[in-house]
């Protein structure tokens, strides 16, 4: 079984609400994907197809080239692992662990423990009277000890102290390096996690607008800095995404990848290239499509 | 998979059967209380009789709070919809075997350790028929209560409260049709809507009917449930 994942033309929609807009991308196997959207831009919606617990309106999504909803032979090996109100929840953790590793066919409760452990959870206590740092570090135990060939984490760490996310990214990297899978980290938590990430897939609104490979990042778009003039008029010609200036200086941000032509004439001006990061990439294309949507809104008026 | 199924009946099983053994441990107290204490030795009705309406009723809120609550839980834990449906409808015959069966060996053990005379047999089940029969009807009119609860709870569980609501009302008319056709329970406002008395619906048809709508109980329960969309 290979668990590459398949969007064909997915759209979803609530009523009269479209949170899904033909949607399409692959995803392979063994890569770690962060997916990013601004709050309500359809993350969890495309998560709750992929987990199976909904269908889409219309289009294909496909698991190991099958259509994974009720689908005994995916369903067990896809987690998706999302911020939970436990307020109703009075069983320990332990008896969450122990009936989780019965339905998850790679559930290894020796690592759950490990887990428990690292961000010292209390095993005993009933969960409805953990705090709520320790009710995420809870659902991400259980995310992370499944190893399910498909594993979905949807902002379940939000609810975690810095210190316990870093403990959550040093197992994700140590874990996926022992037990690959496809790992799916939704957030909007971009410059902190950006370093997990094999792959991208941005979206707004709905729609897919960006799936890159991360480890380009001169491929986005790079700051060019120095002079005001100097940098006026070298990206006089180049597509600007973002423009800063303080004193005498200034700082453009510039779209695609810059020619060898253009860094050398950069780097004989004087002129510092940085690359664009993903942060400062997600910002200005979630705004670049609002605007894009705002002028064709006037344009139909 | 197969594997998946068993331990999901097995799961759903053993939590059912935990309540229905505290059910039955508590109407047995209560029906030896009332012996001793209200009725001074006679006995109101035997104790299937007495256990049969609160059985129901039980039967029916489990299967509400399990299919409203418990779908998701599991189908979080990667569990798919026709497992859950297959493991609940075994459940379900399961727990209203054993529940007739245990309530039918105590009533056994009455009638060996009382005086029968002593006991009102004229109330059994609002008619006038024996162990042998009443043990199918009441293993067949729990089956029924706990598919009748899960349609209701699979109603709110997909469609949310109003609509939920409506379920709720269809469920009682349901089970008030189940009672008129196995007639052992006069539904005289029911019988006067329909312009029908009481048991007028008799015989091998009604049998017939009242065994056939737990098979379509069940289809409607499917229908809601197969695309039903987890609340996350």
């Amino acid at each position: 079984m290979t668990f590459d994942v398949l969007f064909k033309n997915v759209s979803l929609t609530y009523k009269k609400t479209k949170a899904l807009q033909n949607v399409s991308f692959h995803l392979e196997q063994g890569k770690v994907y962060g997916l990013i959207g601004r709050n309500g831009a359809g993350k969890t919606s495309l998560l709750s197809l992929l987990a199976s617990f909904r269908q889409p309106t219309s289009g294909t999504i496909q698991i190991d080239g099958v259509t994974p909803f009720d689908n005994p032979r995916i369903m067990p090996h896809v987690s998706y692992i999302f911020d939970v109100d436990y307020k109703y929840e009075s069983d320990k953790p332990e008896h969450l662990i122990e009936r989780t590793s019965r339905y998850r066919p790679h559930f290894d409760k020796a690592y759950a423990r490990h887990l428990a452990e690292r961000f010292q959870l209390p095993l005993d206590k009933p969960v409805q009277q953990l705090s709520k740092g320790m009710q995420s570090a809870l659902q991400v135990i259980l995310g992370l000890a499944a190893r399910s060939p498909v594993t979905i984490f949807d902002e379940a760490y939000t609810g975690m102290d810095a210190p316990s996310r870093e403990i959550f990214y040093e197992e994700v990297l140590e874990d996926q390096a022992r037990s690959p899978r496809t790992m799916i980290l939704s957030t909007h938590l971009v410059s902190e996690m950006d370093y997990l990430f094999d792959d991208i897939v941005m979206i707004h609104e709905g729609r897919l607008v960006l799936h890159e490979t991360n480890g380009e990042p001169m491929k986005w778009g790079a700051w060019i800095t120095g002079g005001t003039d100097l940098v006026e008029a070298f990206t006089q010609d180049l597509t600007q995404l973002n423009v800063q200036r303080l004193g005498g200086t200034a700082s453009v941000m510039v779209q695609g990848e810059l020619s060898e032509e253009k860094q050398r004439q950069a780097q004989e001006q004087g002129l510092d290239i940085a690359p664009v990061s993903l942060q400062d990439l997600f910002i200005h294309k979630t705004k670049e499509e609002n605007d894009g949507e705002k002028h064709a809104m006037e344009a139909d008026r | 998979m197969k594997n998946m199924q068993w331990k999901l009946t097995a799961d759903l099983f053993r939590k059912q059967a935990t309540w229905a053994v505290s059910l039955l441990a508590a109407i047995a107290a209560l029906y030896i209380v009332m012996i001793v204490v209200a009725a001074h030795g006679i006995t109101p009705a035997n104790f299937l009789t007495f256990f049969y309406e609160p059985a129901k009723l039980f039967m029916l809120v489990i299967a509400i709070f399990l299919s409203y609550s418990f779908l998701d839980t599991y189908i979080k834990l990667g569990v798919t919809r026709r497992q859950f449906l297959t493991a609940n409808a075994v459940t379900a015959v399961l727990l209203a075997a054993g529940l007739t069966a245990a309530a039918g060996v105590l009533t056994g053990i009455q009638y060996a350790a009382m005086n029968t005379s002593m006991i009102n047999t004229s109330t059994f089940m609002s008619l006038d028929i024996g162990m042998a029969a009443a043990l199918p009807v009441c293993f067949l009119n729990l089956i029924m209560h706990h598919f009748v609860g899960w349609l209701i709870g699979a109603g709110f569980h997909r469609y949310g409260w109003l609509p939920g609501i409506g379920f709720a009302a269809g469920g009682i008319a349901l089970t008030a049709v189940s009672d008129m056709l196995w007639g052992f329970e006069s539904i005289e406002a029911l019988s006067i809507l329909l312009s029908l008395q009481s048991g007028a619906v008799t015989g091998v048809l009604s049998i017939t009917a009242a065994v056939l709508l737990i098979p379509l109980v069940f289809f409607f329960i499917w229908q809601i449930t197969r695309k039903a969309a987890v609340r996350s």
